[in-house]
């Protein structure tokens, strides 16, 4: 049987690829997608999850909507970087038609606790937002949450510097009391940081073959992904595969050859907030519950995302 | 009649949103407000954990943050019985109700030297807070109608085989407030852990079908799970038997005794020593609720959690 898969989203560019790379892979059955605040509101990143479902044909698939903002009451805020990099409504200015389908009623973290308990080890979790509606699923049924099959987080910056701020990557710093929750309840997660994603910068060398697919999934998809591609960066050109590496390494954790077994807590104040670090104490514990990746081949991988890709869009 | 005004002083927790649910909504009480203290979780969880409850179920009482530490001691949490957020369970939507700006400790002076010696402090957390208002402003003693507190043991304690957990978290501030001269009413553990929500209890509170029976029954299933460590079969509500008190007196069995706070730092540190049999024939300073009626107990927090919305 195949093992089906909760992914969870702020629809965002890189998550609008790493849902079609998902649903371009066979081996899972993809029973849900839940939304999160992070790159856009909960509200922009349901409705582009919908459209962009509508746009693959895969209305099929149903949306949960999540959190509208961190834990405890936390200020967060779209800045004009997060415009930049994914564009005013989240998928780089790139219009697709609505879905005639409606948002589903039960929350996200409802949705998640009711399948890990209804599927248990046959079902994965795979987040690529901040970590608000993981923390609420394991707050409301934490033994639900953990007897699932695998758990593989887009989160942190151990080894490289952070990307909001010297110190943090931005799913961690989006929601740090949820981050914390979430790395300190002993629940096993497989953490792919930007230690791993900025080794998979792509431009049109490797995507620009999806143009000639000359269908309208492949040009809207294409459009969305140029603009990213070409906006991510300041310094450079290209844009890194952060939320569909996630999905690969879920599906095939073989994605990357070196993993740090590592007790991890996360800064709540100051310039440091949303820095994942470990401590003398967390060393001396016997459990490690973060399988933190260091590394990955980069070229399979890539190949790998653009080839199941082109696929979905044909 | 006239409504008993009160404050409610707590560290949201599990059962002190059940307390606040109730004192929020019952006709005959006026919550002039809430204040928070650091307890069941440091005070950056028990603050937001009280706003949720009073965003998620419309509660529109003023909240203030007090005290983020004990006055002398180290400071120690109940993550074990509240989990890490120090209200596991139920979840909320993202907050935006935000506290006043002004010092839990102040709005207690203010509010008490501007009343006319009619509010009810209750405190179901440590009495920091409490303590520490006395110690800012001693004239407020005076003030103060009376303190129905949730905290001690005349037998076994629950953090300590001495102590129960709020008493233990910050002794010297318990000593401050039983030595105030202040009438006070005490729910110890000994009738708080008879208080007692089971699958029957949660079960009738979630039919009430609003959101403060779901909310009632997502906070009493963690605890239900968590409070095995204490040997308990189901999670005890000890926090809203103080608030009952203030409206249904007549279903507690209490005995007037000296209580004294143990503040040597030996294996008995944090306990409440209950005089019971007058051992020291020393003044009662403490009315301590022994017993009550579990059956009317339920009755009126089920019909108090039916008036929300």
């Amino acid at each position: 049987m195949r093992t089906k898969v909760i992914l969870d989203v702020d629809t965002g560019i890189d998550d609008a690829l790493a849902i079609a790379f998902l649903l371009g892979k066979k081996e899972v059955d993809v029973i849900g997608i839940t939304t999160c605040f992070g790159n856009v509101t909960v509200e922009t990143a349901t409705e582009n999850t919908l459209n962009l479902l509508h746009l693959l044909g895969r209305d099929d698939v149903r949306v949960y909507p999540g959190a509208r903002g961190p834990w405890n009451g936390r200020e967060w805020i779209i800045g004009e970087h997060l415009h930049r990099i994914h564009g005013y409504n989240g998928i780089g200015n790139v219009e697709l038609e609505k879905s005639p389908n409606e948002a589903e009623k039960t929350t996200a973290w409802q949705f998640m606790v009711e399948s890990a308990r209804r599927y248990g080890s046959e079902l994965m979790l795979i987040c690529v937002g901040p970590l608000t509606n993981l923390a609420n699923a394991i707050k409301l049924d934490k033994e639900a949450i953990s007897s699932c099959q695998r758990i593989t987080l887009m989160d942190g910056a151990l080894t490289v510097s952070g990307n909001i701020s010297p110190y943090a990557e931005a799913n961690v710093y989006n929601d740090s009391d949820a981050a914390e929750y979430v790395l300190s309840s002993g629940i096993d997660v497989n953490m792919i940081g930007l230690d791993v994603t900025l080794q998979t910068i792509v431009t049109d060398k490797e995507l620009g073959f999806w143009q000639t697919l000359n269908t309208l999934k492949s040009r809207k998809l294409f459009d969305i992904a140029a603009y990213y591609y070409f906006n991510e960066f300041k310094e450079v050109k290209g844009g890194a595969l952060h939320d569909p590496l996630a999905v690969e390494a879920a599906v095939n954790p073989d994605v990357a050859d070196d993993w740090l077994r590592i007790n991890l807590t996360v800064d709540q104040e100051g310039v440091t907030r949303g820095r994942i670090h470990t401590t003398k104490e967390l060393m001396s514990r016997e459990h490690k519950n973060v399988n933190y990746a260091l590394n990955v081949d980069a070229d399979t991988f890539i190949k790998r995302f653009a080839d199941t890709v082109s696929e979905v869009l044909k | 009649m006239e409504k008993v005004k009160m404050i409610l002083d707590c560290d949201t927790g599990h059962d002190d949103a059940i307390a606040l649910m109730v004192a929020a909504r019952h006709p005959q009480i006026e919550l002039l407000g809430v204040t928070v203290v650091a307890g069941n979780q440091v005070l950056e969880k028990t603050l937001p954990n009280t706003l949720n409850v009073c965003q998620h179920l419309n509660i529109n009482v003023p909240v203030y943050g007090g005290m983020d530490r004990p006055m002398v001691r180290d400071q120690v949490t109940a993550g074990d019985v509240h989990g890490k957020s120090g209200l596991d369970g139920p979840v909320f939507d993202a907050l935006t109700r935000k506290a006043e700006k002004k010092h839990a400790v102040n709005f207690i002076i203010d509010t008490l030297m501007e009343s006319d010696g009619d509010i009810t402090l209750v405190p179901v957390g440590p009495l920091t807070n409490i303590a520490m208002a006395m110690r800012l402003q001693p004239a407020i003693v005076r003030k103060i109608k009376r303190i129905v507190l949730m905290g001690g043991a005349v037998g076994l304690g629950n953090t300590t085989p001495a102590a129960e957990f709020n008493i233990y978290v910050d002794p010297e501030a318990a000593h401050v407030v039983l030595t105030s001269g202040v009438p006070i009413v005490m729910m110890p553990l000994d009738l708080t852990n008879t208080a007692l929500a089971d699958m029957k209890i949660i079960e009738r509170m979630e039919a009430i079908g609003n959101k403060a029976g779901k909310l009632f029954g997502d906070i009493m299933r963690f605890t239900f799970k968590s409070q095995a460590v204490n040997g308990l079969t189901a999670g005890p509500v000890h926090d809203v038997t103080a608030v009952t008190y203030l409206v249904i007196p007549e279903i507690y069995h209490t005995q007037d005794m000296y209580v004294e706070v143990e503040l040597n730092r030996g294996p008995s540190y944090g306990r409440t020593v209950c005089d019971m049999n007058d051992r020291f024939h020393k003044t009662p300073n403490v009315t301590v609720g022994l017993s009550l009626d579990l059956d009317k107990f339920w009755d009126l927090v089920e019909e108090t959690l039916r008036r929300h919305e």
